[in-house]
């Protein structure tokens, strides 16, 4: 310390006053890192040690020496500067914490203490100010709150709750919480005998275990258990922790986070079960089911698949599908698959898959996607549905409702030429009237006699038999015999008609025209000239005599075209006086064949 | 029937069904033609070969035998291309281009007075 500055003249005076204990208050002031001040009772700045004036960065003190001291001090701080002169001047102590700059304008944080400095007479004499420079630890101190206020934001944020135990006294701190995670208010205690007894009882010996391991070997504690909330409901919670050590290793507790997993076991368990009932539901299909993967490989199928194709799991994962599929009919299903995955929409197909016995198939595939909130698929669950039964019958269809159609157009030709026949010959219109109908009842017949064979054809004598039903007076004059012969049915209809003219001729000018007239039908098979042969005779007898007609009528013409084969001329018309012989050959495998 | 003073041309009928061949023949006659009768491809075939006055095929499609009457009418659009072809059938989504050229196609049934006029121009043509 200089003796010829002021400030020295002005610490000198003061430490002469102070007496022998000058020499230990000046190594004091020369250690101490604060600024220490003398001031007067006013206030005014006296004196500054040298270590103070390097802190406040003071030039020269001569400048400030005698300024008042709270006069470097702004607003608030100013205020309290003031009030610390006005307390010590009154004999008491004074601190306060604040901002100021030091002389060449550095901002610092100042701790500042102003006590009195008492008189032999026991009273103020002067003030002694000293102020520490805190701005160094405020920062600290800031940083770390700033930390702090993140962690907890962060477990907030998480919904961790922060737990502590204290081995010693078994006291357990826990935060808000970590109290709710229990089904606590944040205000209610939670004492460690209140959380033992939260846990589910068939969870508490694994709770036990888990703390003894932790204890033991130093191992972080985790685990999930089940708890009972004080109202009752169940509940999950995760717990983490770690053991706390004292300085010298020794376990003195026991701290970590606590979390509410209520919702995440119970998507767990939903989870679950809709993978089961999944797979209940899609092994209880009568379809094959198959899923597969967003980007299309296919990843699970009911033993359908399996059963249907024998192959197995690894042959079919993936694309390995694809083998089961004919080859005529991969490429347009790949397409068809490929296009769903990039639109990820409907998937439909049809091919046809080989059955395990080399069999193929028709198969209608059908899958969708299932979207994740956001839109993108997950997975894909599809199906393949055999419609080869389907595909037979839908052929079948089309092919019955053709043949019908044919059918009906014909019989509509047949019924035309029927009346074209009738009406161009006929005398009157009654008697138009009246062959019209009868020719159809004969139509109608052989349709009924066809319908009953599934148009496969007809027996000759069911034929007959119905051609001449409504000609037959119940006295036995009529008399059919042949055996079995199988007429095709193109054949069956016109054969009706005909013979129905023949009848129909008997009973106008023929047997049938006279009481004692009698008509014999009778057909048998020869097989003389290597190819089989049926021979069919109509023979009236008992009638009158009988005329050869100027002009051969609708049913003789009809029976030639009907009858006619290969075999010239095999139809003849004889107009025996004693009654009309109509006879024919026909070539019988003509008739199977035709 | 009325009779021309040089030989009538002949008109060769194909129909399984006897009744709707007398029909027909009926018709062909009334219209001023010969009818011949045939009851299938085969038949109608062998008497193609061995008469040339027919100048019109009338045909049914549905027949017994080795070919149908499409396939026939085809066969002879091909070997003789002079005869006219009017094919019937019950059949109604006949396609124009499983006609043999030239064809005409009249689904059954169908009206006789239409089809005689329809037989008569296409000859006189």
């Amino acid at each position: 310390m200089s003796s010829v500055s002021p400030s020295g003249e002005a610490v000198d005076q003061s430490i002469a006053s102070l007496g022998d204990a000058s020499s230990l208050l000046r190594s004091l002031f020369a250690s101490s890192g604060d600024c220490i001040k003398i001031l007067d009772l006013d206030g005014n700045l006296l004196f500054m040690t040298e270590g103070g004036q390097r802190l406040m960065e003071v030039a020269d003190f001569g400048k400030i020496m005698g300024c008042p001291w709270p006069s470097f001090w702004q607003g608030k701080e100013n205020a309290e500067a003031t009030a610390a002169v006005a307390a010590a001047r009154a004999g008491r102590a004074a601190q306060f914490q604040g901002f100021a700059t030091t002389m060449a304008g550095t901002p610092k944080w100042w701790e500042v203490h102003v006590s009195p400095i008492l008189g032999s007479d026991g009273k103020p004499e002067k003030l002694l100010s000293v102020s520490r420079d805190i701005t160094a630890t405020r920062a600290a101190a800031q940083a770390r709150e700033a930390t702090e206020r993140r962690l907890e934001l962060a477990m907030k944020a998480a919904r961790l709750g922060y737990w502590s135990l204290d081995f010693a006294t078994g006291a357990l701190t826990a935060s808000d919480f970590s109290k709710e995670n229990f089904g606590r208010g944040g205000s209610a205690e939670f004492t460690n005998d209140e959380l033992r007894a939260a846990i589910h009882p068939d969870d508490r010996a694994r709770v036990e275990a888990a703390i003894a391991h932790t204890i033991a070997t130093g191992e972080d504690y985790n685990i999930e258990y089940r708890i009972v909330k004080p109202d009752g409901t169940p509940g999950w919670v995760m717990i983490r922790g770690q053991l706390t050590r004292d300085d010298f290793g020794k376990p003195i507790g026991m701290s970590g986070v606590s979390l509410d997993i209520a919702d995440l076991k119970m998507a767990g368990t939903a989870l679950v079960e809709s993978e089961a009932r999944f797979e209940a539901f899609a092994q209880a299909m009568p379809n094959q089911v198959w899923s597969a993967t967003p980007d299309g490989l296919l990843d699970w199928f009911n033993d359908k698949v399996f059963d249907y194709g024998g192959l197995d799991f690894a042959a079919l994962a993936g694309t390995g599908w694809a083998q089961m599929v004919h080859p005529d009919d991969i490429g347009a299903a790949s397409a068809s698959w490929a296009k769903a995955l990039s639109d990820a929409g409907q998937y439909q197909t049809q091919f046809r898959l080989r059955r395990a016995d080399g069999a193929w198939r028709w198969h209608l595939a059908r899958a969708l996607p299932i979207k994740d909130q956001a839109g993108a698929v997950t997975r894909w669950v599809g199906t393949n549905t055999d419609i080869e039964d389907q595909k037979a019958l839908e052929a079948q269809q089309t092919l019955l409702t053709g043949e019908l159609e044919h059918r009906i157009k014909n019989t509509l030709a047949m019924v035309a030429a029927i009346a074209s026949q009738t009406f161009r010959t006929a005398a009157t219109k009654e008697d138009a009237r009246d062959i019209f109908d009868a020719r159809l009842n004969a139509l109608n017949k052989a349709h009924q006699i066809l319908t009953s064979t599934s148009w496969t054809g007809a027996p000759l004598a069911l034929v007959v038999e119905g051609a001449l039903a409504s000609h037959r007076s119940g006295e036995g004059r009529i008399k059919i015999s042949g055996p079995t012969v199988q007429l095709p049915a193109n054949k069956a209809l016109s054969l009706s008609l005909a013979l129905h003219e023949l009848a129909t001729n008997a009973t106008k000018y023929g047997a049938l025209s006279v009481s004692q007239g009698t008509i014999d039908v009778a057909w048998g098979c020869s097989n003389s000239t290597g190819s089989p042969l049926l021979h069919f005779e109509w023979r009236e007898s008992g009638g009158p005599v009988v005329l050869q007609p100027t002009r051969r009528g609708f049913g003789s013409r009809l029976i030639e075209r009907t009858l006619s084969s290969d075999l010239g001329g095999s139809v003849a018309m004889n107009f025996d006086p004693t009654g009309l012989v109509c006879k024919f050959d026909v070539k019988l495998s003509q008739l199977e064949a035709a | 029937v009325t009779e021309k003073p040089n030989r009538p041309s002949a008109v060769l009928i194909v129909e399984d069904e006897a009744l709707l061949r007398l029909h027909a023949a009926d018709m062909i006659e009334e219209a001023g033609y010969v009818a011949i009768e045939a009851k299938d491809a085969d038949e109608a075939i062998a008497i193609l070969i061995s008469r040339p006055d027919i100048v019109l095929l009338f045909t049914d499609i549905n027949m017994a035998g080795s070919m149908d009457g499409l396939k026939l009418a085809h066969l002879v659009r091909d070997r003789w291309p002079p005869i006219k072809i009017i094919i019937v059938s019950g059949k109604t989504n006949l396609q124009t281009k499983d006609m043999p050229p030239g064809g005409r196609f009249f689904p059954k049934p169908f009206e006789t007075g239409k089809m005689i006029s329809e037989i008569r121009s296409m000859i006189e043509s």
